[in-house]
């Protein structure tokens, strides 16, 4: 339906119909379809456009970096990654959520619109167990989910370009369009990539991340205080020149004084042993995912990961996996056979 | 007479805009790549079948982010709501042979950044390597199964076995059968 039959049966419901007719009006339908327009050219962006933004913003950072070459550590992070994205209130992106480690000592990552997070090493060796690496990928899950990536854009800019978009013809879309379109696009990816490696974020939106970050260890079932522990251990580092993070972030002090409010208010989960082994195995290489040593070949669906560590528990559901919460008790014995040894 | 109808019509325009949650019955269209239905609310459920982007699909239920839906192409399973478009208006109701719908999002998305896009920007800053970006998409992708197993591994849910390639002895009681269907 379009917005003018839309709109005609909304007169309708709110006993406007004796305007129906004024409405049916040339000049007025014409009214109509510039306001239609102009709601086109004030779009939000959507998550197929975000996707490919995203992309280039990937691209332009991995000009400045290069990968760690450490499979094991990749497909880890990508598991760790998943297990806290899909407890985000943002879960299915347009070509969901990649996480890649850079080989570099920076503490530093970067969420690129559409789902792209790209985290220097130098920060996952802060992270002394699983649950601060989760704190670290939430984290950068939450601004991706919060869309601060795209939301850093000029308005105006996005608007100009909506409006390019927003012509009806298709005639009219033609290859001086496309070339429009490709400057405004590459406009719009130096733009974020500024936003995101120079400029920073607000302190605001830092904060949001931090808090939704501690939503979303909890929901997963990691502990949310987690976040903290990684905070602390920034506020530890005394040296906070050259480029990056420093200069993007608050600092972890006023990080952690913000994000007392939320912890204090979400149920506190113990860093699990398990996980914290595990963490230790694929960190130190000792433990590797089948088919992740090869980079050219996409993961397979159907591949499991391996088990690592001796472990014995009792769990409840944590209740923000699934659409049920259960209590139950669980215990398992696991015999690993691989070493254990960071 | 047109001096008053126009803000009407924004304020009209503006409330039928906003963001109303799809309800059961509602049609929706999947508006995401890769996307499967699963047989129970959960990423790590085992899929049930994949759907494209586009398929338009039937709200059975609403179960708080699930929802139950059948496809046009007739699968049932549940999908996440992040996954769908908001609810389709009538006019589109009807379905190409392969079920896809272009609804106005996915129409403008053909238009604003795209895959041509990206191309012409890549062609026009050769500097930028976006097999590196392909590379992070494809190398280290975590299946459903992975994820099921990670998670109970890791205790952050509750499964039936600890590890499939290691010797273990496990013993679960659920009360909702939080195993893998």
């Amino acid at each position: 339906m379009t917005a003018f039959g839309i709109t005609m049966m909304a007169l309708l419901a709110f006993g406007l119909g004796d305007v129906v007719d004024v409405l049916e009006d040339d000049d007025v339908q014409s009214a109509i379809g510039i306001a239609e327009s102009f709601a086109r050219a004030n779009r939000e962006m959507t998550d197929v456009e975000e996707y490919y933004l995203g992309r280039s913003v990937a691209a332009t950072v991995l000009d400045m970096y290069i990968p760690l070459e450490n499979q094991s550590v990749q497909q880890y992070v990508n598991l760790v990654g998943q297990s806290v994205a899909c407890c985000s209130p943002k879960p299915s992106l347009y070509n969901g959520y990649h996480f890649m480690v850079l080989n570099s000592e920076e503490i530093n990552a970067i969420a690129c619109p559409g789902g792209l997070i790209l985290v220097c090493s130098g920060l996952t060796d802060l992270a002394d167990n699983e649950d601060e690496l989760a704190a670290i990928l939430a984290h950068e899950v939450s601004h991706v989910a919060l869309r601060h990536g795209v939301s850093s854009i000029d308005q105006a800019r996005w608007t100009e370009f909506g409006a390019l978009v927003a012509e009806e013809s298709a005639d009219r879309w033609g290859s001086s369009e496309v070339q429009a379109a490709v400057g405004d696009y590459g406009e719009m990816v130096e733009e974020v990539v500024s936003n995101i490696i120079n400029r920073g974020y607000s302190r605001e939106t830092e904060y949001q991340a931090d808090s939704l970050a501690a939503v979303i260890l909890s929901r997963a079932g990691y502990s949310p205080s987690a976040l903290s522990s990684v905070l602390q251990d920034m506020s530890a580092i005394t040296s906070r020149s050259g480029p990056g993070f420093w200069q993007t972030h608050p600092s972890p002090e006023d990080r952690l004084s913000n994000l007392g409010g939320i912890l204090a208010s979400l149920p506190q989960t113990q860093v699990d042993a398990a996980r914290t082994q595990r963490y230790q195995d694929y960190m130190s290489g000792t433990a590797t995912v089948p088919g992740a040593t090869t980079t050219t070949t996409p993961g397979t669906r159907g591949s499991s990961s391996t088990g690592s560590g001796t472990s014995t528990g009792t769990t409840t559901g944590t209740g923000g996996r699934g659409s049920s919460s259960s209590t139950s008790t669980s215990t398992s014995t696991s015999t690993s056979t691989s070493s254990s040894t960071r | 007479m047109r001096l008053i109808l126009l803000p009407l019509m924004a304020l009209a325009l503006l409330a039928l805009a906003d963001d109303q949650a799809p309800q059961a019955g509602d049609q929706v269209a999947i508006a995401v790549q890769n996307q499967f239905i699963y047989p129970m609310p959960a990423f790590y459920a085992s899929p049930t079948q994949p759907v494209s982007y586009g398929t338009l699909a039937t709200i059975d239920e609403v179960q708080g982010e699930w929802y139950m839906v059948t496809t046009a192409l007739d699968d049932t399973g549940w999908i996440h709501s992040t996954a769908v478009t908001g609810a389709i208006e009538g006019s589109y109701s009807g379905t190409s042979a392969s079920g896809s719908v272009t609804s106005d999002e996915i129409m403008l998305a053909g238009r604003g950044f795209s895959k041509d896009i990206e191309e012409t920007y890549a062609g026009e800053n050769p500097q930028l390597d976006f097999s590196m970006v392909d590379r992070m998409e494809n190398s280290w992708t975590v299946s459903s199964e992975a994820l099921y197993q990670f998670l109970v591994e890791g205790k952050l849910i509750e499964g039936e076995a600890a590890s499939s390639s290691s010797s273990s002895t496990s013993s679960t009681t659920s009360t909702t059968g939080g195993g893998r269907p």
